[in-house]
């Protein structure tokens, strides 16, 4: 007998017409009330292995990284001695920045606004530096639109389907995005790395660029609003021959475990 | 009720995924019990729902990874197609060890390339919208491997204690 008359092939065949016919009604739209009750049926479940498995994770990775908390918690205490004293400065400056306005009449600006999300998924695979979350164009939620998370930028949207979309975080290596540094202004392009995290790129080689200092969004693309921090720059990577200036960028943010996080409107 | 135990078995294999194994990561690799799961069942002897799993896994795993979507659909269907002829045609039912290993060697490498090479395509037709590089691809194949051929066994348990459960239930129905 010849094979495609098997039962096997048969099977096989009846299973690729059923999932091509699946990828044609997806590219359509019309798979997305299957897609929503995919993402939103093992919910708790994955809640429940997540809270069971937290300790259990969180008691290896201490031990892990024991002797680096130790290194973080001496830096992070002299950061705080430093940020109490800009605190006080800030203070100052607030109010009098406060009475000014108040003699000048300014208006406050309006804020940006904002949808919160919950994380469904993160990079279940590892191949993707990619999460999907549980808002979509329903919601008001847009390709490109910059996506945070404590205040800080984790990454933009890429996909936007009805009840869900998936967001490329900062850290892919696909990932760019214009930015300056807060200090002084100067601009580069804050990109991806692949296995080490965030890169601020493109800096003239005149630029200031001290260790610490905050870099922000620069708000040249219209769907990533101004001002948002990204992280602080790190080493410098470049030399002084090459053409840019090129340093790391350190995020407090932890990529791997985002829980929920604020879509830009 | 066959198909209802293994849609639950891949359920609890995906939120494991998802919930757990997906934080604790080999080089930036981790592993795909679901994968794991439709190489062992179309590797079964008797009468499996390897088609039902491959299509049901790759389902969940195009929601939950934000890929094109089919990437894992169609990637999971081949392989486990495949895994079923080669099962048929060349080597054996009885569960080889030696044999899972180098199939499961197969099917990552088979299922990354393609996933890859569908999302590189879906972009390049502008269907897509998001890419990885083979660089990806490469440096996790070892590690993801690795990581995949030390839970193979619990998976393998799982589904033979699924097996167990549905063979008593039937004869139950008989017996009753």
């Amino acid at each position: 007998m010849r094979f495609i008359y098997t039962k096997t092939f048969a099977a096989f065949f009846i299973a690729l017409v059923l999932v091509v016919g699946m990828i044609f009604l997806n590219s359509k739209g019309w798979l997305q009330p299957l897609r929503t009750v995919i993402l939103q049926t093992p919910r708790p479940v994955i809640y429940i292995v997540a809270q069971v498995g937290k300790p259990t994770q969180s008691f290896f990775s201490t031990i892990y990284n024991l002797r680096s908390i130790t290194k973080e918690n001496n830096h992070l205490t002299a950061e705080l001695f430093a940020a109490q004293q800009q605190l006080v400065d800030l203070d100052q400056l607030r109010r009098e920045n406060e009475a000014l306005r108040n003699e000048l009449d300014f208006k406050q600006n309006t804020t940006q606004n904002y949808q919160s999300c919950s994380v469904l998924s993160v990079n279940p695979l590892g191949l993707t530096g990619t999460l999907v979350i549980n808002c979509g164009s329903a919601q008001g939620v847009q390709p490109g639109a910059a996506v945070v998370s404590q205040g800080y930028l984790v990454g933009k949207i890429i996909y936007a389907a009805k009840t869900s979309s998936t967001v490329l975080l900062a850290t892919d290596s696909k990932f760019s995005a214009d930015a300056r540094i807060s200090k002084t202004g100067a601009s580069g392009i804050v990109r991806g790395s692949f296995g080490s995290g965030l890169l601020l790129d493109q800096l003239s080689q005149s630029d200031v660029s001290d260790k610490g200092m905050l870099v922000v969004t620069a708000g040249i693309s219209e769907q990533i609003p101004k001002n948002i921090i990204i992280g602080q720059i790190g080493d410098i990577l470049s030399g002084p021959n090459d053409l840019f200036k090129k340093t790391t960028l350190i995020s407090p943010i932890d990529f791997g475990n985002l829980e929920f996080v604020f879509v830009a409107k | 009720m066959k198909y209802l135990a293994y849609f639950l078995l891949i359920v609890l294999l995906l939120a494991l995924n998802v919930g757990f194994f997906a934080h604790i990561t080999i080089r930036g690799a981790t592993v795909d019990l679901l994968l794991l799961l439709t190489v062992l069942v179309s590797l079964q002897k008797e009468f499996s729902p390897y088609l039902f799993v491959a299509v049901v896994s790759g389902l969940f795993l195009d929601c939950y990874t934000g890929l094109f979507f089919g990437s894992f659909l169609l990637s999971f269907l081949l392989a486990s197609f495949l895994i079923r002829l080669i099962a048929q045609q060349v080597v054996m039912y009885e569960l080889n060890w030696k044999y899972v290993f180098l199939v499961l060697a197969g099917a990552i490498f088979f299922i990354d390339v393609f996933v890859w090479g569908y999302n590189v395509a879906a972009v390049h037709y502008n269907l897509g919208t998001f890419e990885f590089g083979f660089e990806v691809v490469r440096s996790h194949f070892i590690p993801e491997f690795v990581y995949s051929a030390a839970l193979l066994y619990p998976v393998y348990i799982l589904m033979t204690a699924v097996n167990v459960g549905l063979l008593e239930l039937e004869r139950n129905r008989k017996f009753r």
